[in-house]
């Protein structure tokens, strides 16, 4: 399979002096017209953002601009990193990934195996195809229905603990405490379905034939499931959890800020919603460039040796 | 072959298990549906939860055509940024993904000036900066639409799929003297309908969804798209939102109004949900695709 495959090394196809490609204005010309509209826009929503970069060391204000802002060297690095309330975010963003690894990255394994082994195909389409829901809608949807549902009073949740166990409304949303299980919980919910295609395809690429032999052999369900079927899943799911591991260091924004309030802002306040802060709302520039700037060349370091890692363990590769 | 009994409980359990499942997924909606045409009494005394308690689609009818209503401006604005964005993105995807999959001059240059953008960007406030300081968009549909038109991984994915069309028609077709805009066009682009069908549902989902461009780069509600007017009736609760206040604050007005406000407020989450789940159904086989030819990010 793709293991195999990675670990045969391709020969070295690497540019000689002389093979480099000459400019040629006939076949070049044309292909510079059709690059050009994404490569104007890559230089100015990606390159000159990066130079935008420079306000980090800047006491940037709006009204010199970048250029004409003053020097201002580290400052605002020292001041983030001798911040607590920075490092308290940085460990709320780690740890919320954590947690995640552990609980939202065999969920859709687990779903994949279970749907595989439904007979009944209307039952696992349908089943799959409401499995796919949360994934197409919006985090602001998501996030709504969650607030409905765990709303006091007259939130479904509050509404059965009320009639049957006769609890009193619990202001779920406000609690530090509830707050990564909700999270991590609606990210699980949103994403299951479709992350399960990965695996699903998976497992119809393993080799009937090694069932066959299997069952001969005697073995068990249990057995076959350990032996075959999770050696089959390990490839992709290899690849897919480096990838993960490689993004410990950041988060997505939407759901933590779609779902968090100031009462939670002790666990749930993460490195992209706090950076959003700091910018946009306190208004300091510069503060919230010197660690998205931090932040991105740590999450670039991760993200590059998880993509070797996943090249040289599963043999995929994102080029 | 007789199913051995243990084989059957398992089978019992799976159903079960995915039923359960699945029923997390169509509960909320169905609570979400009731609380909106529920009757206000019902609702205060946490009377509502799978089904409906008295039945009224007022919430529904002012939300959609009330005087104060902004929903149609908020899908009309939904769609032009949907089908604009995903037009452009797709268009100069395509252009780029078919250089891409040539040899030209300076291609080594150009293929780390995309994929750097992958891995590093200038983050949050530099890209402000440029689209309210120095491009002047604040307000605009541009800085809606513009920003999310590049997408470098969609580029990679189609040209690895253009790379598989076999040069032998693309010849021809250079042969016969078309150009290079032709040959993509007539020859590459017919043989990769099935991902150029995907990566366009995948840019239409991704603008169809966007809120946060609108939240940062707009502070009028006639900019307002379908997401970002439920975040506000929903989820920050703007006062420009609610639609169940006619101004009138006597004892006897407030007396009359008999809905409750999350009536509003879960007919929003309904009708911003309905089209995209009236429409998933049928094209989820794109994405299902698209995730496992290109393995295209979520």
């Amino acid at each position: 399979m793709n293991g195999l495959t990675a670990a045969v090394k391709q020969p070295n196809y690497k540019k000689r002096k002389g093979n480099r490609i000459k400019f040629s204005a006939g076949r070049d010309l044309p292909l510079f017209a059709l690059l050009s509209p994404s490569a104007i826009l890559i230089i100015i929503f990606c390159y000159f953002p990066i130079y935008g970069i420079i306000i980090a060391f800047k006491d940037y204000s709006p009204f010199h601009g970048i250029i004409d802002s003053p020097w201002c060297g580290f400052k605002y690095f020292t001041a983030f990193l001798t911040d607590s309330d920075f490092w308290r975010v940085m460990k709320n963003t780690i740890t919320i990934n954590l947690y995640s690894l552990v609980f939202s990255f065999p969920a859709p394994i687990i779903l994949a195996l279970l749907l595989n082994e439904v007979s009944k195909t209307w039952f696992k389409r349908l089943a799959q195809t409401i499995s796919y829901l949360p994934f197409f809608i919006s985090w602001v949807v998501v996030a709504s229905l969650v607030i409905s549902v765990l709303s006091p009073t007259t939130g479904i949740i509050n509404v059965i603990l009320n009639n049957l166990f006769g609890i009193e409304p619990i202001y779920f949303m406000t609690y530090s405490k509830y707050f990564r299980i909700i999270l991590i919980a609606a990210g699980i919910w949103k994403g299951i379905g479709m992350s399960s295609v990965y695996y699903l395809a998976a497992l119809t690429n393993i080799n009937s034939e090694l069932y066959e032999a299997a069952i001969i052999d005697g073995a068990g369900r249990m057995s076959q499931t350990l032996h075959i079927t999770l050696p089959g899943l390990r490839p992709i799911a290899m690849v897919l959890f480096i990838l993960s591991v490689g993004n410990l260091a950041t988060i997505g924004f939407d759901n933590v800020f779609l779902l968090y309030n100031p009462l939670v802002y002790d666990v749930g306040d993460v490195i992209s919603t706090f950076t959003y802060r700091i910018g946009l709302q306190e208004l300091q520039y510069s503060l919230s460039t010197a660690i998205s700037l931090t932040q991105s060349i740590v999450n670039f370091a991760m993200v590059y040796m998880a993509n070797r890692l996943a090249k040289k363990y599963g043999g995929w590769s994102m080029w | 072959m007789r199913k051995s009994k243990s084989r059957i409980t398992f089978e019992i359990f799976n159903y079960l298990i995915i039923t359960l499942f699945s029923l997390t997924i169509i509960i909320p909606f169905m609570h979400i549906f009731s609380i909106s045409v529920s009757d206000k009494k019902a609702i205060d005394a946490s009377a509502v939860s799978i089904f409906p308690v008295g039945f009224n689609l007022k919430a529904y009818y002012d939300t959609l055509f009330g005087p104060k209503s902004i929903f149609f401006t908020a899908f009309g604005n939904t769609a032009i940024i949907t089908v604009l964005q995903t037009f452009l993105g797709l268009t100069f995807a395509l252009m780029a993904a078919y250089v891409f999959s040539k040899k030209f001059f300076g291609k080594t240059f150009f293929t780390y000036m995309y994929i750097l953008t992958m891995y590093f960007s200038g983050g949050l406030i530099p890209f402000y900066i440029l689209v309210t300081k120095y491009l002047h968009w604040y307000n605009t549909y541009l800085a809606l639409i513009v920003p999310g038109i590049v997408s470098v991984w969609y580029i990679i994915v189609i040209r690895t799929q253009m790379e598989a069309v076999p040069r032998s028609m693309t010849e021809a077709a250079i042969i016969d003297g078309a150009n290079e805009f032709n040959v993509l066009l007539k020859v590459v682009l017919p043989s990769i309908k099935g991902t150029v069908a995907a990566i366009s549902m995948f840019f239409a989902l991704n603008a169809w969804n966007m809120w946060f461009n609108v939240m940062i780069f707009t502070d009028k509600p006639s900019f307002w798209t379908l997401q970002y007017y439920l975040r506000n009736v929903v989820i920050s609760k703007l006062e420009s939102a609610t639609l169940d206040r006619t101004g009138d604050t006597t004892m006897e007005a407030l007396g009359k109004i008999n809905t409750h406000p999350l009536n509003y407020q879960m007919a929003a989450i309904i009708l911003v949900a309905i089209p995209i789940i009236s429409i998933y159904p049928f094209v989820q086989k794109y994405f299902v695709k698209g995730l496992l030819t290109g393995s295209v990010k979520e």
